[in-house]
């Protein structure tokens, strides 16, 4: 068996959005919408809100890229109504917008804001895991190959062996709202420790 | 309108429908490579290019997928869903590496997937060490949609309304070129060929594109404006040339691996450098305690295991102040300042210069008792810059005896006379005794302990490196803390070492300019230029002295953006030009202010180039990737059709061919042997490493390009300016002078990671994630003026305003507000501009050493809600 999984260093993300951009180039999103969030110390998205926690001079300022957490529990799948969405046996989440009805209630119901609305197809778009990719024999994601600081590495958690399951067996990582119950296979960690 | 003009016309028409072709033509293909379900049923409406979920499918997923279409439009609710996800790839004609160049210092190798001649995707390129394969937002946005963008300068354009005014007539390059020869032949007619000038920036870095106004300023004996000082990055420099010899030099980033410590001064490479900074984290992984020294929270003092917040333009003080908690508690490394520095050399306490028995120097030898001669060392013994190599053994009349004195007072007899006599390093004893670590913190506004804490770690979590940039470089002082720092490295015997060193800029990129063959960048025998300094061109042309300047050519140079002070630009200098020549790509600030606009080639539809980096030493060579948009054109091939009309072509290098030229004059003919690189490989391979040492750690040789061949930590030629040795002054509009009772905010405009100056600002992608600019205040300065997130407000001082939305940030030092730069004019409520605020005042000690640097950041200013 396979699960797909990332981890992503948080200590080497320093918020420049080449992720949510090469996502778009890769996978064709439309204008105005992405795939990958970064988001801003306060839970903003936007590049030119990005301000520090804390008050001058004790500051902290990160960022934390959001891509679909391909959940163990994916509330998205349990409300479509269209039964569009699902897990595959490797664990991503797809869409099959064939069948998908443009009803949003995915959108509503992913606490990542992973899902949006394509308001131009009426369709939800999310993060494949860049599934034509893997399925290609490639072995990266796109967000993976661009990121210019290699804070992202994508791969099968059950392969002991893969750089992905040796971050989360070594390291100390957390899950993004794990208390959501969802299961998020995205591992969030730091490098250094400050 | 003459019958030929129409005939133009209706060529450009028939042109015009050729480029629609093409534009649809990329939308049909990036549809096709969509790689996500087929739903050509659902979709076919869309006319969105990047839309995914337009995707009409290729050809081979809608092969692929036809049995699943045909299932999911008939099923029910309840049947399992099917996914579809497509090629890995999309379907391409051919991978083409291109090298995307655009002054962000990288220089990143990109594959670009090329289909029916039109760019569909790009990848990191791959280097012989990989731990240079990169992209970035920026690199891809510029591929996909800079290229393609409806804001390109598709043809020669004319301007026919008033200037700035936007109405422009096509025009037909013979006309063009037409029209400048008539130009520039009145003016050497009239007033001589100096009365043309051209001023190239790097906003491409292209070896011919940067060279341009050398190539053609001594083609046609015009004027050269030079550009280190006016771009904003001599600064640094300028603290280099006097102690190093040499403008700039760096380790190379892997060296980081293996620093116990990094201090960084005015370095925001998370930013600027966003394709280095995962070589400062390897070194933090590796151990490294990495400290960042900056008015703001930048994104690089974010990830620091120690920020240390300055007032701005104070530095040279910080340094001041550790050197005397250095020299105090005795961590300098005496050996190094006498074997390898000038610290030795012994000082007319009277005059301050430099006591000489003809062109020897003099040391004092503590075991003779007396004065002995050291010699200077011979050119032909020292690294020639662009090269670093040596060769010769050095004589021993060079070498300062081991016995002599660094510090004490002494007499000696020079020619009949004696006089009082100090080791030079003796005068930086002195100089630094008054900055105890607490008068230091009264300048800079760092603690006392924390200064002393910096100085300890320098000095025993060893070994330390130094890192100093772009922040430090921006005020109109921008000198003193590199040349403190170079001081600091060279008393601790930091210089030349393995993880140590004090870094600054380096690479490739400045040594190519310089090594490049001169009869390829003046390619006209026997033709030289005048070069005028760029800081002072406003000035010059305003008065028209030291002679008559009346045309302008621009190229690589976002100068509608990234000039200072626009309105002194638009009302005394802009009316003296007879005619201004912008070459572009875009249609911004500063070809909307041109007489005539030339197209000129993205990087992916140059025929040939060899490119250098700031970052590090590989050569890259572009090839064509996709034919030349619209009638765009190189600046080298402008240059050819220039000197055809001018009937000079086969006199002169322009006869050559680019990849002809490119190979004699920037490889083969290379003055420095480490660019000398076999032609063929580098064409074939198309990245090649400059046979520098690997890892490059600057002065490992123990020879300097100084008059004396040594580290010169004293520099007899600046006394006159007070400024022999490090010291500290305030910036010219600190915030601490009177005018800051007027204007009390200091106004930095630092570089963000979305974008490279100007030239990535305008693309879809990078607007999605930067809709608009805004600037930066502290919670402190915003609360009194009342000021909140998303409000407009006014900035301004007496040299102009412009309105912008406010961020309110803890990142930034109360007293200093940060525009995020690169904006351009039309991005801004009214067609305002920062760049209107920011002075271009000379410092005396700059321009004495080479030139004044730009001190974009050394403007004081005030805000009100708009």
């Amino acid at each position: 068996m396979s699960k797909f999984g990332m981890a992503i260093n948080l200590h080497r993300c320093v918020g420049c959005r080449t992720c949510t951009v090469s996502c778009k180039m890769e996978n064709h999103v439309a204008e105005g919408i992405a795939r990958v969030h970064v988001l801003n110390p306060d839970g903003t998205a936007l590049g030119s809100e990005d301000k520090p926690t804390g008050t001058y001079p004790d500051l902290k300022m990160e960022w934390r890229p959001v891509p679909c957490q391909h959940c163990d529990n994916p509330p998205c799948v349990e409300v479509c109504p269209a039964g569009a969405t699902a897990k595959r046996e490797d664990g991503l989440v797809l869409v099959d917008l064939e069948a998908c009805i443009g009803c949003a209630l995915c959108v509503e119901a992913c606490p990542y804001g992973a899902r949006v609305m394509d308001e131009e197809t009426k369709k939800v778009d999310k993060c494949t895991g860049c599934a034509h990719r893997l399925d290609g024999g490639l072995d990266t994601t796109m967000c993976q190959l661009c990121c210019p600081n290699r804070a992202i590495v994508a791969g099968d958690l059950d392969d002991a062996s893969s750089e992905v399951a040796k971050i989360v067996a070594e390291q100390e990582t957390e899950q993004y709202l794990a208390d959501k119950g969802t299961g998020p296979n995205v591992y969030y960690w730091y490098s250094v420790k400050k | 309108m003459t019958e030929s003009t129409t005939t133009q016309r209706d060529k450009s028409a028939l042109d015009e429908l050729d480029a629609t072709k093409r534009s649809l033509d990329r939308r049909s293909f990036l549809k096709a490579a969509a790689g996500v379900a087929a739903s050509a049923a659902v979709l076919s409406g869309c006319t969105q290019p990047q839309a995914a979920s337009e995707s009409a499918a290729s050809s081979a997923a809608e092969e692929a997928s036809a049995s699943s279409v045909e299932e999911a439009s008939s099923s029910e609710p309840a049947a399992a869903p099917q996914f579809n996800v497509g090629p890995a790839q999309p379907e391409y004609d051919e991978i083409k590496r291109c090298t995307c160049a655009p002054n962000c210092v990288a220089s990143c190798g990109i594959n670009a997937y090329v289909k029916d001649d039109t760019i569909i995707k790009v990848e990191p390129a791959d280097f012989p060490d990989k731990q240079f394969n990169r992209i970035c937002l920026c690199g891809i946005s510029n591929a996909l949609q800079r290229v393609y963008s409806a804001d390109r300068v598709k043809y020669p354009m004319k301007r026919v309304g008033e200037r700035g005014e936007g109405k422009w007539d096509r025009i037909s390059w013979e006309e063009a070129i037409d029209l400048i020869h008539e130009k520039m032949q009145k003016n050497i007619d009239e007033y001589g060929p100096t009365a043309n000038s051209w001023f190239t920036m790097v906003g491409n870095y292209s070896l011919t594109a940067q060279l341009n106004a050398a190539m053609m300023s001594s083609t046609y004996e015009g004027t050269q404006w030079t550009n280190f000082g006016i771009m904003g990055d001599l600064g640094c420099n300028m603290g280099w040339v006097p102690t190093m010899g040499i403008q700039q030099d760096s380790a190379d980033w892997s060296d980081m691996v293996g620093s116990k410590s990094i201090i960084m001064f005015g370095c925001n490479y998370a930013e600027t450098n966003k394709q280095e900074m995962h070589f400062v984290f390897d070194a933090q992984e590796a151990g490294a305690k990495l400290i960042v020294v900056d008015p703001r929270l930048s994104r690089t003092a974010a990830k620091a295991d120690w920020w240390i917040p300055i007032r701005p333009g104070t530095d040279a003080a910080l340094m001041m102040g550790m050197m005397n908690y250095i020299i105090e508690n005795n961590h300098i490394d005496a050996d190094y300042i006498r074997t390898f520095t000038n610290g030795a050399f012994l000082v007319n306490t009277e005059t301050k210069m430099l006591a000489k028995e003809g062109d020897n120097y003099l040391v004092w030898d503590e075991k003779e008792g007396k004065a002995v001669p050291v010699a200077p060392m011979a050119d032909e013994l020292k690294p020639q810059y662009p090269s670093v190599m040596v060769q010769g053994e050095v004589p021993a009349e060079c070498n300062v005896p081991e016995t002599a004195a660094i510090t004490g007072s002494y007499k000696v007899t020079v020619d009949g006379a004696e006089i009082d006599v100090v080791p030079a390093f003796q005068r930086i004893v002195d100089s630094v005794v008054e900055y105890t670590p607490e008068k230091a913190s009264e300048i800079c506004e760092v603690p006392a302990k924390d200064i002393v804490e910096l100085a300890r770690i320098y000095c025993e979590e060893t070994p330390a490196k130094i890192q100093i940039s772009q922040g430090t470089n921006r005020y109109w002082n921008g000198h003193l803390p590199t040349r403190a720092a170079i001081q600091m490295a060279a008393i601790t015997g930091n210089v030349g070492k393995d993880h140590a060193n004090i870094n600054w800029a380096g690479g490739g990129l400045m040594r190519i300019l310089f090594s490049c063959n001169p009869e390829g960048f003046m390619p006209y025998p026997d033709h030289v230029m005048t070069q005028l300094p760029g800081t002072q061109w406003m000035d010059i042309v305003a008065k028209q002295e030291p002679y008559p300047v009346k045309l302008v050519w621009f190229n690589n140079y976002g100068w509608g953006s990234q000039m200072p002070f626009a309105g002194k630009m638009k009302d005394q200098v802009l009316p003296q030009l007879d005619f201004i020549i912008t070459s572009e790509q875009m249609m911004n600030g500063g070809a909307d202010l041109s007489d005539l606009v030339l197209p000129i080639m993205s990087y992916y539809e140059e025929p040939c180039e060899v490119i250098t980096a700031w970052s590090n030493f590989y050569l890259q060579l572009r090839k064509q990737v996709i034919t030349p948009m619209f009638e765009s054109k190189t600046d080298y091939q402008i240059g050819q059709m220039l000197a055809e009309k001018f009937g000079i072509k086969e006199e002169t290098a322009w006869k050559y061919d680019i990849e002809e030229w490119l190979q004699k004059f920037a490889i083969e003919g290379n003055l420095a042997p480490e660019f000398r690189v076999d032609w063929n490989e580098l064409y074939e391979k198309q990245v090649v490493r400059a046979n520098f040492d690997d890892p490059w750690i600057p002065f490992k040789s123990g020879r300097w390009q100084t008059p004396s061949g040594k580290l010169e930590i004293y520099t007899d030629s600046l006394v006159e300016f007070g400024e022999e040795i490090a010291c500290h002054y305030e910036p010219l509009e600190s915030n601490r002078k009177e005018l800051a009772g007027k204007y009390p905010l200091t106004f930095m405009n630092a570089r963000t990671v979305y974008t490279t100056h100007s030239q990535h600002v305008s693309l879809p992608w990078i607007r999605e994630v930067v809709p608009e600019p805004w600037i930066e205040i502290s919670t402190t300065d915003a609360d009194e003026r009342g000021i909140k997130s998303g409000d407009l407000v006014r900035v301004f001082n007496d040299r102009g305003e412009y309105q912008v939305k406010a961020l309110v940030t803890e990142e930034i030092k109360p007293g200093c507000v940060n525009q995020r730069q690169g904006w351009w004019p039309a991005h801004f409520p009214n067609n305002t501009h920062y760049r209107d605020l920011l002075h271009m005042e000379l410092n005396p000690a700059e321009d004495a050493i080479f030139e004044t640097n730009f001190a974009p950041y050394d403007n004081l200013v005030q805000i009100e809600k708009a």
